[in-house]
């Protein structure tokens, strides 16, 4: 057997996947003896042409991590699933949209304003927007469109397999890793790199059981007990919501777990879900008390869709046809070049 | 007939003596629990007016090996309008409690935990109405772990616990996911185009019924006759059954409005289960505000035990509601 | 009515208040404030011109709110004396009344409340009753449904000079109902409102029903009762009557009404007891039989006239069988329903009693009252001395203790009823009780303890309860051991600490103060006086050194025997417990303290003799010889 051909590409993220890759230490020279990386943006110095170049499934498996914000992320994802045998979902925001998708809920205008314009550190009084087209005296810069919508990898092309979290826990990495080297991958669909069941499964804490919460509490406005659920101290924990994978590792931080590995197996809708197993540790007997308890949970959809916003049924509620047609239209200039559909 | 020597006089004592029960005797029968239970809609043969005069009189295994003292939900509709003040569910629960002790169980189908899948979050322990789970530790699949666990002589198979599980490892055989979703979706109702889609005349309404909170007969009926194409009606144990995934599930397809009726504040049959069908819809509707959808398309509403016909006027209010906020994709 | 009004000793001052009441039997001294009513009594001749002309419509309260009056009105067609008056509140001043009085000049819009002094040698309280509010059962509806009606508006609906000339009609649409619900012991029998019975609501039900029935016969009707009640002469026979006109009758109490919004029609839910079914009966109208409820300023003149109530809230009789129509307080008699729910006849039986009980007040020149009255002995009483005390009068139910500064304590004799709560509050021993003084008790003490005190309990009890349920304990012969010692007092208010003190001193085990249940004093507030005073009676001991436990309070009704034995047993048993010798030092310890304490009596006329024990006044004499 030949050695396999590996690909790792970053879409729109924040580079902490391919963190978590390198995170694999001396891992990865055991990975070097199996497996050339024959595209690697963020390691390696390959272009999109030499990638072009390859023959169709070329590429034994590639980890796709990053959403899909731009016409380049929607592109390459595209050349990637005709180059790749194997494509992969790395990562929470390729496999379900993470933080990047959130700016769905405003919209594309909104975040570009705000990330422009409005942001306290933003220093632009000349009210510059980077634009599409830009004459230099070297030739004319063409920056690729924004979408309108942030998607994940699968809403763009078919994808075999998924890893979640906001990064893979290396350890997780290495688990997939070595799945593909002894060539011990399972059925196409399924999720890689997680453990059974949820966070909860993993977290050592003490559950009393039996306790409601009058009002949750921001992490950062009580110093919670570190060997007592946090839910129950009114923490907003996402554990109960959330698979396993990640070893229960914010929680041993006295941090709440917020979501990162995605809905549990089976679960279609994790910030359904989330909301459902929160509204059932509340305490309230009238009314007024449960609007006093809700009142304590800043911003319901952010917390509950931190990670899966994009794919969620809020976010397909959200899409009106004119916005949904998973359209990158180009931004700045206003010219229709249209990613195919 | 009953011969006198069948009636065990100590039975009256041994229910005062246990908490709760104090006041078994203070019951003069008049049937005003009776009229009121909702339980009886359902089961007629439970009346808890019955179950006191019996155990007054001392019928102590007629009562206790019956059926019927599982029933009581504790809902404590009849309580405030008892002219005795007697706390029938708390009396319920002292003939129970000596039930229990003397090895009787209620009927099932209780609840069950797929033990593969269960985490023992305690999420469902802390929903239960009436702690009726327990978090147990014990070997599954040669692993030690703790799972949730149902206590059957204190379920009411509410169905919150099914709802609440965020993982899905709660199930009850007649109100199981599975079940509510065929029934949303049955002559393929959610697959038809809705009215903001441009599909259809009206609003599409699909509304979730807690069975408790129509409180007659009649009035049942009536409500199920206006099913069509415009309404779904999906029945609950109990509003806080319903599923938030279910409802956006509806909303992405030709569902224009989800409705979820629960009983009134401090009527619920279930104790919490209105608080918690409420606070899921607050929630959505917090969310569907936050993205900027109208909210009407949520909405939660109380049908008291003396309110009659209320339903088809919530339907229009939504329906108006609907076709005010939201504008119409040509 | 109108024969009162025509008789020459009977003055009738309607549309007036008692506002204080001074004086005792066969002399008191009445303020009757009269309210204006901006008319002239004397020349109105109830023409009614003046209401013809009134533009302001009001409620009428007579016919239950359900039709208007005007402004200026009489109460009702057949009001004594037939005179106008004016509801200040609601008249805009147009002054077309006097225009339309003419030359009568019978409207004077000047009136002030005037008050008026009677001398009276009797007072009779027939200040009658007023009809439960159903709205606060939530589940019926009241207020709510339009349909739903109170058997009062029915009776005025159905009444030939009501509002509608006697055609019973709904309030929704005007209609004359086909089928109607009567709902019994609405807020009666019922222990969130009135525990009671209100006695005569099955009656008038039944009296509704065949009338409607009469006027009506296709109309639907249906009692819902839990039990009908028709223990009256004849009324068993009224209530075959309607069972055999075919009037529905269903046992069972209704647990709600609902409406159908469009029909106004109610759905009244309810279990049948006899079938054990639930029945939902759709009707046009339904009428609640409410209960009658004490009126609302019965409070008011209960102080105004030192009455006092029973629980239900009605006045109290002095004596439930033997003194049904007189109050506690003397030469003051109840008539109808302020007593309690009754009905007509009952009432008018009431009624005759009380004014035969009131004239033999007015026909006597002396009037023998019971000889065990309070007095003062004026040379102890620091009010004469110039001092502000007054805790006498405090404790007097009946007004009877006057206290002047610089003068001592008087007590009017006429109107003591002998409670003894004076002789056990004054702080200075300066009142004592004849029959029951201060040395009486003490030497009933004495005797009492002489042999082995800390094996026994000593039991107070109050004449009218606890000591009759020691005495029904004895003849229901209910066991209980033989270890108590009772003295009995008129009211457990007489039962000094001091006494209590003494009895410790005396090395008694145990002591018991009991008396009748607050509701039941036969001194109107004389279990509160004491109820108060033995509340701090244990920390006293506890100071002294004596075990707070050797002590106890107990409200025992003269019918519970059964308590009073158990009471007695449980004490007994706890007696039994502590260990004698023990006993014997705690009381040795505590009495130089308990001594200094009871120092007063010393000076007290009478008292030093019983203080002391035999030998000591052996000793005492030898010294004196």
């Amino acid at each position: 057997m030949g050695k396999l051909n590996l690909a790792v590409y970053w879409a729109s993220s924040c580079g902490g996947c391919d963190i978590a890759i390198v995170e694999l230490g001396e891992h990865l020279l055991e990975l070097a003896q199996v497996a050339d990386i024959v595209f690697w943006p963020a390691a390696t110095d390959f272009k999109y042409d030499d990638v072009e170049a390859m023959e169709d499934g070329a590429i034994d498996v590639t980890l796709f991590n990053g959403s899909i914000r731009t016409e380049e992320d929607e592109h390459i994802a595209r050349l990637l699933r005709r180059k790749s045998k194997v494509l992969v979902a790395f990562g929470s925001c390729s496999m379900e949209g993470c933080i990047p998708s959130l700016s769905n809920i405003k919209g594309i205008d909104y975040a570009l304003n705000r990330a422009m314009f409005e942001n306290p550190s933003t220093v632009n009084p000349e009210k510059v927007l980077p634009q599409r087209r830009f004459g230099m005296p070297e030739g004319e810069l063409i920056l690729p469109g924004l979408c309108n919508q942030v998607r994940t990898l699968a809403q763009v092309v078919p994808v075999d397999y998924k890893v979640p979290g906001c990064p893979p826990h290396y350890e997780q990495v290495w688990k997939v890793m070595t799945a593909i080297i002894e060539n011990k991958l399972p059925s196409r669909g399924g999720l890689l790199g997680v453990d059974s069941r949820t966070v909860c499964d993993q977290c050592p804490r003490k559950r009393e059981g039996k306790i409601r919460v009058e009002r949750f509490f921001r992490p950062h406005e009580i110093v919670p007990d570190p060997d007592r659920c946090l839910l129950e101290q009114g923490i907003l924990c996402a554990g109960p919501a959330t698979h396993a994978g990640c070893g229960a590792l914010c929680i041993e931080a006295n941090m709440p777990c917020r979501g990162c590995y995605g809905p549990p197996d089976g679960v279609v809708d994790q910030g359904a879900a989330l909301l459902g197993a929160i509204v059932a540790s509340f305490e309230g007997k009238s009314d007024a008390e449960i609007r006093q308890v809700l009142s304590t949970i800043v911003d319901p959809l952010g917390t509950f869709y931190r990670f899966s916003f994009a794919d969620s049924f809020l976010q397909q509620l959200k899409a009106n046809p004119e916005e949904a047609g998973r359209i990158c239209a180009s931004q700045a200039d206003g010219s229709e070049e249209e990613v195919e559909q | 007939m009953i011969r006198s020597d069948e009636l065990d006089r100590s039975f009256v004592q041994e229910v005062m003596a246990e908490p709760g029960g104090e006041h078994l005797i203070t019951c003069w029968s008049c049937g005003t629990c009776a009229a009121t239970c909702l339980v009886r809609r359902f089961d007629p043969s439970f009346n808890p007016r019955l179950i006191l005069h019996k155990a007054g009189l001392g019928l102590r295994e007629e009562v206790l090996s019956s059926e019927e003292i599982w029933q009581c939900s504790a809902c404590d509709l009849c309580y405030p309008r008892c002219p005795k003040q007697i706390h029938i569910s708390e009396v319920m629960k002292a003939i129970r409690n000596i039930a229990i002790r003397e090895g009787y169980e209620p009927p099932g189908p209780f609840p069950e935990v797929d033990e593969q899948i269960c985490s023992g979050c305690a999420v469902c322990t802390r929903a239960c109405p009436y702690e009726a789970i327990e978090r147990v530790t014990k070997v599954v699949d040669g692993e030690e772990r703790t799972v949730a666990q149902v206590t059957k002589t204190l379920c009411m198979k509410c169905g919150i616990c099914v709802a609440a599980c965020p993982s899905g490892a709660m199930n009850l055989e007649s109100i199981s996911d599975r079940e509510l979703i065929s029934r949303m979706g049955a002559g393929g109702w959610l697959e038809k185009p809705g009215y903001l889609q441009g599909g259809a005349e009206e609003p599409r309404i699909l509304a979730f019924v807690c069975q408790w909170s129509i409180h007659s007969d009649r009035e049942w009926e009536k409500i199920r006759g206006l099913e069509s194409d415009q309404l779904r009606i999906v029945n609950l144990s109990c509003s806080g059954r319903v599923d938030p995934a279910m409802i956006l599930m509806a909303l992405t397809k030709g569902a224009d409005g989800v409705l979820v009726v629960g009983c009134k504040e401090g009527e619920c049959h279930y104790q919490r289960g209105t608080y918690l069908g409420r606070s899921k819809v607050a929630l959505l509707e917090q969310m569907l505000e936050q993205l900027g959808i109208a909210k009407s398309r949520v909405r939660f509403a109380e049908s008291g035990s003396l309110d009659r016909f209320l339903f088809p006027r919530l339907v229009r209010e939504m329906v108006e509601e609907i076709k005010a906020s939201v504008p119409v994709v040509a | 009515m109108v024969d009162a009004a025509r008789h020459p000793n009977i003055e009738i001052l309607a549309y007036s208040e008692v506002t204080k009441v001074d004086g005792y039997i066969g002399n008191f001294r009445v303020e009757v404030m009269k309210k204006p009513r901006y008319v002239i009594e004397d020349r109105c001749n109830g023409c009614g011109e003046c209401a013809r002309v009134c533009p302001i419509e009001v409620p009428n309260s007579f016919e239950m709110d359900i039709a208007p009056r005007k402004a200026i009105d009489v109460p009702h067609d057949q009001a004594v004396p037939l005179v106008y008056a004016i509801d200040i509140d609601h008249c805009i001043r147009c002054y077309k009344c006097v225009e339309a009085c003419g030359k009568l000049d019978a409207i004077d819009f000047s009136q002030e409340p005037e008050f008026v002094e009677l001398d009276v040698g009797s007072i009779i309280v027939a200040t009658g009753f007023e009809t439960f509010d159903p709205a606060v059962i939530p589940e019926y509806g009241y207020g709510v449904y339009p349909n739903v009606i109170t058997a009062m508006e029915l009776e005025r609906l159905s009444n030939s000079s009501g509002p509608t000339v006697g055609r019973v009609v709904r309030p929704s649409d005007g209609k004359t109902p086909k089928s109607i619900a009567m709902i019994q012991c609405v807020g009666s029998r019922d222990s969130r409102f009135m525990e009671y019975c209100s006695g005569f609501c099955c009656m008038y039900t039944i009296k509704n029903a065949l009338l409607l029935h009469q006027t009506y016969p296709d109309m639907d009707i249906t009692i819902l009762y839990m039990d009908i009640r028709t223990p009256g002469k004849g009324y068993e026979e009224f209530y075959n009557r309607a069972r055999a006109a075919g009037i529905r009758f269903i046992r069972g109490r209704p647990s709600q009404i609902t409406e159908d919004p469009e029909t106004h029609n109610l759905f009244v839910e309810v279990e049948d007891q006899e079938l054990g079914e639930v029945i939902e009966l759709e009707v046009e109208m339904v009428s609640l039989s409410t209960a009658a409820i004490p009126q609302a300023d019965t409070e008011r003149l209960s102080s105004v006239l030192a009455l006092s109530r029973s629980p239900s809230g009605f006045y109290m009789e002095y004596h439930p069988k033997l003194r049904p129509v007189d109050s506690p307080s003397d030469g003051v008699f109840l008539a109808g329903a302020a007593q309690g729910p009754k009905d007509i006849p009952a009432s008018v039986a009431q009624g005759s009693a009380a004014a035969s009980r009131a004239a033999r007040v007015l026909t006597s020149d002396t009037w023998e009252i019971e000889p065990i009255v309070a007095k003062v002995w004026p040379e102890l009483c620091i009010s004469a001395q110039g001092k502000k005390c007054g805790i006498c009068a405090q404790a007097c139910p009946y007004n009877a203790i006057i206290v002047e500064p610089g003068q001592p304590a008087q007590i009017i004799q006429a109107k003591c009823h002998g409670c003894g709560g004076c002789a056990a509050e004054c702080p200075h021993d300066a009142i004592t009780q004849d029959h029951f003084t201060d040395a009486q008790i003490v030497a009933q003490i004495r005797e009492l303890l002489r042999e082995n005190p800390e094996e026994k309990i000593l039991v107070f009890m109050c004449h009218w309860c606890s000591y009759g349920g020691a005495d029904s304990a004895g003849t229901s012969h209910f066991e209980y051991p033989s270890n108590s010692r009772g003295i009995r007092v008129m009211c457990s208010a007489r039962m000094d600490q001091e006494f209590i003190l003494e009895a410790f001193r005396r090395g008694a085990g145990m002591v018991l103060v009991s008396g009748c249940h607050p509701q039941d004093c036969h001194y109107i507030t004389g279990q509160q006086v004491a109820a108060k005073r033995f509340s701090r009676v244990p920390r006293t001991l506890e100071r002294l050194g004596i075990n707070p436990e050797r002590f106890r309070v107990e409200w025992i009704s003269a019918a519970e025997g059964e308590k009073y034995a158990r009471v007695i047993t449980e004490m007994s048993e706890k007696l039994a417990s502590f260990d004698k010798e023990e006993l014997r030092a705690e009381t040795e310890r505590a009495r130089p303290a308990i001594e200094k304490r009871l120092r007063r009596w010393m000076m007290t006329p009478h008292m030093a003799p019983f203080l002391k024990d035999e030998e000591e006044q052996e000793v005492e004499k030898e010294v004196m010889a």
